[in-house]
């Protein structure tokens, strides 16, 4: 691929580099942050109300995973633009479609729905290793619920939070029929960018932003392996 | 309405859905008394020690600390809001602070509190030097509760709980540690309750002891009293004194047993005479004496470092235990004649 990069320069003018690395890097950390909340918000209210409801949301949001991308997509767009024109026959609202589909948000979205699992999953089990009476015992030396997650439990979760985020980031980068279906009109990452080229046969100019999906997973995989990996 | 520092009236603790404590009363007049409550595991002690410190909540009676009440069926008070210490019997350090960070997270509660503990000082008496610096995983369970317990005590509470505090402890250094905590809870009048099965760790820290035993308290009292006129046969079997045996009420200061003959003393209560009672022997009662006339029969013979105890058979199938100095030149085997010296005086005569 680097030959093919050096071997036809001319790819770097036709490809916005700065788009594309800017769209990735958006999407990328809106999606991961997002998602990473979350997780973490439903975790910490599983461990200290154990409700039945926010169990049962837990278990079933964990299904993302299991569905293909391209599945998800479609059930995506299908759903929406029911819901849309349900809600402007029935209520008369305007449509809500294009905040869906072929948005930014609705990109977001469907990643939630797809690596929620991923990040829930990973939280969890971290947070699983601290035991209940290490919350008991900071209430007891006059800490609220708010500062024991602060100094307590993000101090401890920190690094799996972060190699979770790292992960998440890895694969939303490479990422393909989700964004593909659902990005908006000439919003282009590395991978939609790669597979459009491959798809024309240009082989040559697909290796551009392949290199690039290279560079930036392998720097957050150095990443993991010198600063958060190290030092256990 | 609350002159005593701390009032738990009427209270259930829920441990689970079969094992209750009921109308579990318990009073602390003065700040800085040191309450033992004694019981045998799964009894719920812990359950109550939790309530007191609003881990908790309990569904009937109050607990009121300072004259201003922290649990009631519709008041709970949170367990920040307390200033209520809990040590807990396993570890819960911060698994990812250093244990000198472990301790000063209790030093930042209350700062204009009553008295201040020195950091180094404590880490001296409890004896962790050389432990500031490492994690909770790698130290080991004695240390790790020294630690707890550090913690707990630099919080200056007004209520300082001790869930089991020496159970990981090794022998010898538990007698210096209780030695050292004793002097230290007294000094700067920390009030508190220890929860632990040892009836003397309990004995030698408390000011008054409770027993709980079946669901509910059956004697609270100074541990002499507790020891010396226990009131009921629970209690008895629980702290392990000794054994009951039949006999029958003579006059103000003496009752007769079948075969052990006259036993002379003072009644813990009034019985009238001809009553038929249950008197309690321990093995401290009775002498050895090889010129006796009472003679009876060896069971089982126990080492026990500095003595011997002595099971003997009486003629009415009885089994009394004897305690003998293990200095002692001569030995008796199982199935020899074992000497008792008469007449038999028993300062408290303990009977139910």
């Amino acid at each position: 691929m680097m030959y093919w990069t050096l071997r036809f320069p001319k790819y770097f003018q036709d490809i916005n580099l700065w788009s594309l690395n800017l769209n990735t890097v958006l999407l990328v950390f809106i999606a991961s942050f997002v998602l990473l909340l979350f997780s973490f918000l439903i975790n910490y209210g599983n461990r200290i109300s154990k409700s039945k409801f926010l169990n049962y949301i837990s278990l079933f949001s964990i299904s993302g995973y299991a569905i293909p991308g391209v599945i998800l997509a479609l059930a995506f767009i299908t759903f929406f633009s029911w819901f849309s024109d349900f809600l402007t026959l029935s209520f008369g609202f305007l449509s809500i479609k294009k905040i869906f589909i072929g948005s930014i948000l609705g990109l977001v979205l469907a990643y939630f729905i797809r690596f929620y699992s991923l990040a829930f999953n990973g939280i969890k089990s971290n947070y699983l290793k601290i035991n209940q009476s290490i919350d008991e015992s900071s209430y007891l030396l006059g800490y609220t619920k708010l500062r024991t997650v602060r100094k307590i439990h993000l101090p401890y979760l920190k690094n799996s939070i972060l190699l979770i985020g790292i992960l998440i980031a890895i694969e939303i980068i490479k990422e393909l029929p989700i964004t593909l279906i659902l990005r908006p009109f000439n919003f282009d990452t590395f991978a939609t960018k790669a597979y459009s080229y491959a798809s024309q046969d240009l082989l040559e100019a697909a290796a551009l932003p392949s290199l690039f999906l290279i560079f930036w997973s392998s720097i957050l995989i150095f990443f993991t392996s010198k600063y958060i990996l190290s030092d256990k | 309405m609350f002159n005593n520092f701390l009032e738990i009236q009427n209270t259930t603790f829920v441990a689970s859905k079969l094992n209750k404590v009921l109308d579990f009363n318990l009073t602390i007049k003065n700040e800085g008394d040191i309450v033992c409550l004694l019981g045998p595991s799964g009894i719920g002690k812990t359950t109550i020690l939790r309530s007191i410190a609003g881990l908790q909540k309990i569904p009937k009676g109050s607990i009121a600390l300072k004259g201003k009440i922290l649990s009631s069926e519709n008041v709970h008070i949170d367990p920040e809001n307390r200033n209520v210490a809990l040590s807990f019997q396993d570890n819960s350090l911060f698994p990812h602070y250093t244990i000198i960070e472990n301790i000063n997270f209790g030093a930042k509660r209350n700062r204009d509190a009553k008295y201040d503990f020195n950091v180094n000082e404590l880490i001296k008496v409890l004896h962790l030097e050389g432990l500031e610096e490492k994690y909770p995983h790698q130290i080991s369970a004695g240390e790790a509760q020294r630690v707890s317990l550090a913690r707990s005590l630099i919080s200056n509470p007004d209520l300082l709980l001790l869930d089991e505090p020496f159970s990981n402890i090794d022998q010898s250094l538990k007698v210096e540690l209780q030695q050292n905590i004793k002097k230290i809870l007294k000094e700067k009048k920390i009030t508190t309750i220890i929860v632990t099965h040892d009836s003397y760790e309990a004995f030698y820290m408390a000011d008054f002891c409770g027993i709980l035993l079946s669901q509910t308290m059956k004697q609270y009292d100074t541990p002499y009293n507790i020891h010396h006129y226990p009131n009921s046969i629970e209690v008895v079997n629980f702290l392990n004194r000794g054994i009951l045996v039949d006999a029958k009420v003579l006059d103000e200061t003496s009752v007769e047993h079948k075969c052990l003959g006259i036993i002379k003393g003072n009644f813990v209560k009034k019985y009238k005479k001809g009553t038929a009672v249950k008197l309690l022997v321990q093995p401290e009662d009775l002498e050895h004496d090889d010129k006796s006339n009472l003679k009876l029969e060896v069971i089982d013979r126990k080492f026990r470092g500095t003595n011997f105890i002595y099971t003997l058979k009486t003629k009415n199938e009885d089994l009394i235990p004897v305690f003998v100095h293990s200095h002692h030149i001569h030995q008796h085997e199982v199935e020899e004649k074992f000497g008792v010296k008469t007449p038999i005086y028993i300062d408290h005569l303990v009977c139910f």
